[in-house]
């Protein structure tokens, strides 16, 4: 998978309607002077953004333009950047400008849309193993979001890659009530996780005073919980239920409370649940659970155990005995990149009691299974359990 | 008269008896005719897929194939089923018209972009206006084994969650 770099001071940019398409000219970053990315050498580069309107490069020109011919040649290009597009939509910085990304484009009146385009994004190398284990992988999240360092380095640090000024952030991450997209996350690691609707949110988000900003934010949202009890227990009724067919349960963002609980959700068969999402948009996955919508953030399916029937005599070669194996399916895989959630199965074909504290295996969005990441409480005092609901959380905020 | 009735009987009794044992078992096949038949251009990759379909019969009396390409070659998914019609409704099984010939038996057969890009539309109100709903079903066959061949057919892996001894 390709990493989509932020784009910096510097960062060198050319137009396809150049006359000699070698031309390039560089960013200059003038709509803001607080938020810095950090390259390799450790200097500090001011980031561009969607606000870098106007004749916001070093030279401002790409040499002679194709679009403005003048008897056997071309006029001198007088670059012009009108918009921007390409740009990471997720993250507004206190200029209210947009970052740019290495694949975002400008228009040049002249030319044409999307005719100027960044063929360096301004850092001066790739990121070093070094880089990656500096970074918090929250605020790479943020900026670099198509890589998840934590997948390439496990001990995460505090540094961070964006500079804030105090004040002039929005203090908390904020999800959106419906689907629990995450409508704005600063990377800042000691905020609380808000649930806000979408409406509310964009409508506040206009105010420009930070201070004013944060508190109506707050005012206009509540903070959201994880339900733990609630889930440990759903887990072991679903375990419960499982005789000859699966059981699951949703983990979900409850819209009136802001809790992350689990909601029964339809028996399987033998062997095979289903999960009916619906979308509006291009919104995350929800689902309906006993006449109620939520936000769909993972799901637990038991896996019941498997009756095979006797070998055939007369087969040749082959394997006498089938039972079932520990952890998730290919198609719990399958379905944890396609929904973007994790998936956990309880191996509950392994266990007759009831009462028993039941294995539980997990697969991300990225395909990593893991056997026996934990197990569900049994009788309520079990010890080995672990926070689904919170992992389900912090996997879809980035953390 | 007697006689005849009963012998009429009996030839009606009989004519349902073969007609429902056509049906039954040859209900694939006689569909075949407004089916589109698929064929995998290998030999040695059928013979194992037809081996895993025996296996995997052991749980369950039928099955069917979900056919995937990807960068590596091919992907196909056997699905074992109890009853096709009772797949947990799904449409994508029920209403599919292709179809594949391994050793003696048609299977149904579905592509993996069937699940990737199938979808129903719906409209409701929701906070008093008519919006747009897009529903799409996952399907968590945790009994399915997926065989792996390469573009040339050759066998590449097995995934399975099913152990064998």
């Amino acid at each position: 998978m390709s990493e989509k770099h932020f784009v910096v001071q510097g960062a060198t940019c050319k137009c396809k309607f150049s006359e000699d398409p070698s031309k390039t000219d560089k960013i200059k970053v003038k709509s803001q002077t607080k938020h810095f990315g950090n390259d390799k050498e450790g200097s500090e580069k001011l980031i561009a953004t969607t606000k870098e309107i106007g004749q916001t490069l070093e030279k401002n020109t790409f040499g002679k333009c194709k679009k403005q011919p003048v008897g056997n040649s071309f006029m001198p290009c007088q670059a012009q950047i009108t918009k921007w597009s390409g740009f990471y939509e997720k993250v507004t910085l206190s200029n209210q400008g947009k970052i740019l990304l290495e694949n975002s484009k400008a228009t040049c009146p002249m030319g044409a849309p999307d005719c100027i385009e960044i063929t360096d994004h301004g850092q001066t190398a790739e990121p070093s193993e070094q880089n990656f284990k500096n970074t918090d992988p929250m605020v790479h999240n943020l900026i670099n979001p198509m890589v998840d360092v934590r997948d390439m380095y496990g001990k995460e640090a505090n540094h961070e890659g964006i500079t804030f000024i105090d004040g002039e952030a929005i203090n908390d991450i904020y999800i959106n009530t419906n689907d629990a997209s995450v409508l704005i996350n600063y990377g800042k690691s000691d905020g609380n996780i808000r649930m806000i609707s979408k409406y509310n949110f964009e409508e506040l988000n206009e105010i420009t005073d930070f201070d004013q900003k944060n508190n109506k934010l707050k005012e206009a949202s509540i903070v959201v919980t994880v339900d733990d009890n609630q889930i440990q227990t759903k887990l072991q009724e679903i375990h419960r239920l499982t005789n000859k067919t699966e059981q699951q349960t949703f983990i979900v963002l409850d819209r009136t409370t802001a809790k992350i609980i689990a909601a029964l959700g339809p028996e399987g068969i033998d062997g095979e649940t289903e999960i009916d999402t619906y979308t509006i948009g291009n919104s995350k996955p929800m689902i309906e659970a006993n006449n109620v919508k939520y936000a769909l953030l993972g799901q637990v399916h038991t896996h019941n155990l498997m009756k095979s029937n006797p070998r055939n005599p007369n087969q040749i070669g082959g394997q006498d005995t089938i039972e079932n194996g520990f952890g998730t399916s290919e198609k719990d895989k399958n379905t944890a990149k396609s929904l973007n959630i994790n998936i956990y199965a309880l191996d509950s074909w392994n266990y007759s009691n009831k009462n028993a504290e039941v294995s539980i295996g997990r697969v991300t969005p990225k395909g990593k299974e893991t056997k026996a990441i934990g197990k569900t409480h049994g009788k309520g005092d079990g010890k080995k359990t672990i926070n689904i609901g919170m992992e389900c959380l912090n996997l879809r905020i980035g953390r | 008269m007697f006689k005849l009735k009963n012998w009429t009987m009996k030839y009606i009794y009989i004519v349902f008896l073969i007609t429902t044992f056509f049906l039954m078992s040859c209900s694939t096949s006689y569909k075949t005719n407004k089916h589109l038949l698929y064929d995998i251009p290998n030999d040695k990759a059928k013979g194992m897929i037809v081996n895993e379909i025996n296996l995997l019969k052991r749980i369950k009396q039928n099955a069917f194939l979900v056919f995937g390409k990807n960068k590596d070659g091919y992907k196909i998914e056997i699905i074992p089923t109890s009853d096709l019609k009772d797949n947990i409704q799904n449409f994508k099984i029920k209403n599919s018209n292709r179809m594949i010939l391994l050793g003696n038996n048609y299977y149904i057969l579905t592509f993996d972009y069937d699940y990737e890009f199938g979808a129903t539309f719906e409209k409701e109100i929701e906070n008093g206006e008519f919006i747009q709903i897009k529903r799409k079903k996952m399907y968590l066959y945790d009994y399915a084994t997926s065989l792996y061949f390469d573009d040339k057919w050759s066998f590449i892996k097995k995934e399975s969650l099913i152990k064998h001894n």
